[in-house]
């Protein structure tokens, strides 16, 4: 039975990808003096709708946010979950989703020429909010993304903590290399590369289907594999999370330790009791003074050496792609032909110029790599010092930054709600 | 603890595997069991169809059949075939309905097969479901440290990688990639540096010792007035592309058959100790170079029959002279501008807006600096002179400027601020009687001043991008060109044809007789009519030109990129005389005196002659 799934789930996705790719059928030849009428472009979505979808999410997150603190009902939560996937993900085709504003709200800071819509704005901070009050129900299930995800995640396995740590440092990655780009206007790349948004919209590259498709089958056995190992939204959900007022918890009441909701977390977010001998404590001290001391040193490390990169990175923008390519054409005598050398030599600019807004971009890009790489720096240090840390846990409790409120352990608790 | 306790006994806890759940009911399991049967029968019978229906689309597919291409084909030899006509409006019509039925075909069965597939996990889901909730996991011993320690191992081997990544990628791409940052555009200053006026700077020079009596008799001719006559300009080669800068020369008896590396007709070649891309300019048997680099700027006095190095003078201690050279690009470099000789003198300028007057013993007569330029590939565009005026193009990002300036003595004479943009191109003078007009190309203007007052007699706007091309002048007409623009034959001020099918960019175009020749950086030479710029011949070389194209004793020389030099004969036909090669890399001009011809190449200057 299992094979058919998996053999379904391929099919299906072959399917999504041979329906993706739209195609054009070629203008007839007209001879009889018809002519073929402008293309018309299609008027934008009417800001009462956006301010809709605002009032949706508002909705959803409240509703969301009840199931998960107030009802603890895994049903309300996956049929909130389902609706969000038909909402905003089938009719609104993903667009605009919280995930993607970070990178609108960064180039707003940035470029003083972008003014961001409001409606993005509250798509950006809404869910921040919750997750601050709530935790993170707005991945619940609000999320279509980590809808979708929950949704194939039929045979989930545990990944050991000491893989779960290293891996976690992605979104980290994932989220300077965004914000990165998006401050420097070269390119929304958390959109570019959102793996599920070319399923709905039914137009995902081979690529990007590729991709899609991978997530998904790792979804099945791994919980929520973008959610965690990719999403740079959820970085700062995270950090909302670990402060949030009221979040919700394995057992309605007290737990007991009887140990049923050991495994029952698709996301290995569940911290477990532990108990410290006395003489392992002071070992544990003296790493951590050494791995302090060793911080600064991280993160001027990293910088450098992210610095190293700003070059090839300043290459995804648009600019300093085209510069490297006339400036080529100029070192080699020798035209590339492509359409943008093309379209750039139409227009008379002058090389210089070019040159010289890519020298600006470059020069962003240097300082960015340095902020950046030395952000992860901190964040690389600060793992390790927590890794000696020792934190005193009698309880089996949700690790309130990675735990997604999906509800799937409540049911493994066998306590009933206090009275 | 108590209060675990009494809720332990309050739900009757035995053990945890004995917790009884709600279980979906042996009758929900048996529809789910059916329904996931179904579902799963219908996905793939769907699929199935799907598949093949894309199979067939994609080996019938009715965009590229041919059916219609070759019905059309045949109407075009019967284009009153109705039926026919006909024919193809039916075959058009059934096989766009082909097209878009499939594609109807493949976003509806897409939908059935993405809604049955959610009804068969929701199925399974509901027939897989457990009768017991969670079962304990394997909980091992207190394992704090130990989870800790491989935590950490992992991270610092996530680290280790991410840096060892870092480091190679750094090493590995960096050097593939330009850093744009030398070339960016000060916006900020738009102040004009002022111009030091009435600098002479006159030093005592340590001339290397020399003998110049045996070349003095070539000047002697001069020594009456203060400037040459056009009949001794036309005899020598006094500046880039030669006499007026034309690109014509008078030279006669010219070889046309050398080869730098076995040393066929090669009388002499002598290394540049400084790299430069100036072209040597030529009065009776001295020759000019100059070299430079960041920090040294030369210029070179040889004897063009033997080769020996006459005198070397290096340009220091000018006043107003920047402590730094600003940032040029490796394709420029600091000596790109060609000096200008006009039998007493020799004048040249530098990357750093150095322009300097030796001469011919070596010594320097007047020195000045033009105030640093803010041109991002460096200053290239050479000098010229008209009677004793220096002729100085000097554009850059902040304005552009045409001077003259006193050849005796360096004092500004006239200066012309012109509207546009930044160039690299060079001045062309075109003898009117006892005046002369001198003909410019800058952004996006072609413009001819006067060269006795600086005024401006006609410009045209009708150039873009960056120009480097210089113009040409023949029979009464300028031609002007720049790459992605166009060419331009020009009379009295006004634009009489244009031209858009090749063009030249780092070259120059020459006038000669009845036509107007340019090669391309592309490797491309052609032969255009004056009067209307139609293409009389083209001809593609596998390399492209940096050199400007010039006329001599009748023939074209062009020096490829590689150092060979392409001989035609300058007509209406393409007839192709020869292809020698001096055996290096040269963006350079050749000059000419006669008999011989002057080679610049990376490395070294060379003397072909019989």
């Amino acid at each position: 039975m299992q094979i058919v799934k998996y053999l379904l789930i391929s099919i299906f996705l072959l399917i999504f990808f041979q329906t993706s790719n739209a195609q054009r059928f070629p203008e007839p030849d007209f001879e009889s003096g018809y002519e073929v009428p402008e293309t018309q472009t299609i008027a934008p979505r009417a800001l009462s709708w956006e301010y809709l979808d605002v009032v949706v999410l508002f909705i959803a997150l409240s509703v969301m946010s009840w199931f998960v603190i107030k009802k603890r009902s895994r049903k309300g939560i996956f049929w909130t979950s389902i609706f969000s996937i038909i909402y905003f993900g089938v009719i609104r085709l993903g667009c605009v989703c919280s995930v993607g504003s970070i990178q609108n709200v960064t180039l707003s800071l940035f470029q003083s020429n972008y003014i961001i819509p409001i409606t993005v704005i509250a798509f950006f901070a809404l869910p921040l909010l919750f997750t601050l009050f709530f935790g993170r129900t707005f991945c619940a299930g609000v999320c279509f993304m980590g809808a979708v995800q929950d949704l194939v995640n039929i045979k989930p396995i545990s990944i050991p903590t000491w893989l779960n740590k290293p891996l976690s440092a992605i979104p980290y990655i994932y989220l300077v290399l965004a914000l990165l780009l998006a401050a420097t206007g070269a390119d929304f790349i958390i959109c570019r590369y959102d793996p599920f948004i070319g399923f709905f919209r039914m137009n995902a590259t081979f690529g990007m289907f590729v991709f899609g498709a991978v997530i998904l089958i790792l979804g099945i056995f791994i919980g929520r594999p973008y959610c965690r190992f990719l999403c740079p939204y959820g970085v700062l959900l995270n950090w909302m999370s670990r402060l949030s007022f009221w979040h919700t918890t394995i057992t309605p009441s007290v737990c007991i330790q009887c140990k049923l909701c050991d495994t029952s977390c698709p996301v290995d977010a569940i911290n477990k009791p532990v108990q410290i001998k006395p003489e392992t404590i002071e070992k544990g001290r003296n790493r951590l003074i050494t791995l302090f001391v060793l911080l600064p040193v991280f993160i001027v490390a990293s910088g450098f050496l992210a610095s190293r990169l700003y070059k090839p990175l300043s290459t995804i923008h648009p600019t300093v792609h085209l510069a490297e390519e006339i400036k080529w054409e100029q070192d080699n005598s020798k035209k590339t032909g492509s359409e943008d050398s093309k379209a750039f030599h139409s227009t008379g600019i002058q090389a210089s110029q070019l040159f010289s807004d890519a020298g600006r971009i470059q020069h962003f890009f240097y300082y960015g790599t340095w902020i950046g790489g030395a952000f992860l720096g901190l964040f690389f240090g600060i793992s390790l010092l927590k890794t000696s840390i020792v934190r005193r846990q009698e309880d089996y409790e949700p690790d309130k930054g990675n735990c997604v409120s999906c509800g799937k352990c409540y049911k493994y608790c066998p306590v009933p709600p206090t009275p | 603890m108590d209060t675990s306790n009494s809720i332990v006994n309050n739900t009757n806890i035995n053990s945890p595997q004995s917790i009884p759940t709600n279980s979906g009911g042996v009758r929900g399991k048996y529809i789910a069991k059916y329904m996931a049967i179904l579902s799963i029968v219908i996905v793939i019978i769907v699929s199935m169809f799907m598949i093949l229906n894309y199979i067939q689309i994609k080996v019938h597919h009715p965009i590229e059949s041919g059916t219609i291409d070759n019905l059309v084909k045949k109407l075009d030899g019967s284009d009153d075939d109705k039926v026919l006509r006909e024919q193809i409006r039916v075959i058009d019509l059934m096989s766009r309905k082909a097209y878009f039925s499939y594609l109807w075909q493949l976003k509806t069965g897409a939908w059935i097969v993405i809604g049955f597939s959610l009804i068969f996990i929701f199925s399974v889901k509901i027939y897989t479901k457990k009768n017991t909730i969670g079962t304990v996991g394997n909980i091992k011993p207190d394992s704090f440290w130990e989870v800790k320690s491989k935590e950490r191992k992992w991270m610092m081997i996530s680290i280790g990688t991410l840096a060892i990544v870092a480091v190679v990628l750094s090493l590995s791409s960096n050097k593939y990639y330009t850093d744009f940052n030398s070339f960016i555009i000060n916006e900020n200053i738009t102040e004009d540096l002022p111009l030091k006026q009435n600098e002479l700077t006159v030093i005592t020079s340590q001339v290397d010792t020399i003998t110049t009596d045996s070349l003095s008799q070539s000047t002697d001719s001069t020594a009456a007035t203060d400037f040459p006559t056009d009949a001794e300009i036309k005899r020598n080669h006094p500046a880039f592309r030669g006499p007026f800068g034309l690109g014509v020369n008078y030279k006669t008896k010219l070889p046309t058959d050398w080869d730098g590396v076995s040393g066929k007709n090669i009388k002499w070649k002598k290394a540049i100790s400084l790299p430069g891309l100036n072209s040597p300019v030529i009065w009776g048997n001295f020759l000019f170079i100059a070299g430079a680099n960041e920090n040294t700027r030369k210029v070179f006095c040889y004897n063009r029959l033997t080769g020996a190095l006459i005198w070397t003078k290096e340009i220091k201690n000018i006043p107003g002279s920047p402590a730094k050279s600003p940032k040029v690009t490796n394709d420029t470099g600091h000596s790109a501008a060609s000096l200008t000789t006009d039998g007493k003198r020799v004048y040249a300028i530098f990357s750093n807006g150095d322009i300097v007057a030796f001469d011919y013993e070596g010594k320097q007569v007047w020195a000045k600096n033009l105030g640093v330029p803010d041109n991002h590939y460096g200053h290239s565009s050479s000098l010229q002179f008209f009677k004793n005026k220096l002729i100085v193009q000097y554009d850059d990002n902040k304005s552009c400027k045409l001077f003259a300036l006193a050849t005796q003595t360096g004092e500004e004479i006239w200066k012309t601020i012109r509207s546009g943009k930044i160039s690299w191109a060079s001045p062309l003078i075109v003898p009117k009687g006892n005046n002369a007009e001198i003909i410019v190309n800058n952004l996006p203007y072609v413009a001819a001043y006067n060269a006795e007052t600086g005024k401006e007699i006609w410009k045209l706007d009708c150039l873009t991008g960056e120009i480097g091309s210089s113009p040409a002048y023949a029979n009464g007409m300028v031609f002007a060109a720049n790459e992605y623009a166009k060419m331009v034959g020009i009379k009295d001020g006004k634009i009489v044809w244009e031209g858009f099918d090749y063009l030249p960019d780092v070259s120059s175009p020459v006038a000669y007789l009845d036509y107007v020749f340019f090669t391309t950086s592309y490797g491309d030479l052609v032969c255009i009519n004056q009067k209307d710029g139609a293409l009389i011949w083209h001809h593609e070389f596998d390399n492209g030109f940096y050199g400007s194209p010039v006329i001599a004793d009748g023939k074209l020389y062009c020096i490829d990129r590689t150092g060979t030099t392409v001989i035609v004969e300058a007509g209406k036909e393409f007839k192709l005389i020869g292809q020698p090669s001096i055996g290096e890399k040269s963006d350079c001009t050749p000059a000419f005196a006669d008999g011989m011809i002057y080679i610049r190449g990376q490395k070294n200057l060379y003397c072909i002659g019989k």
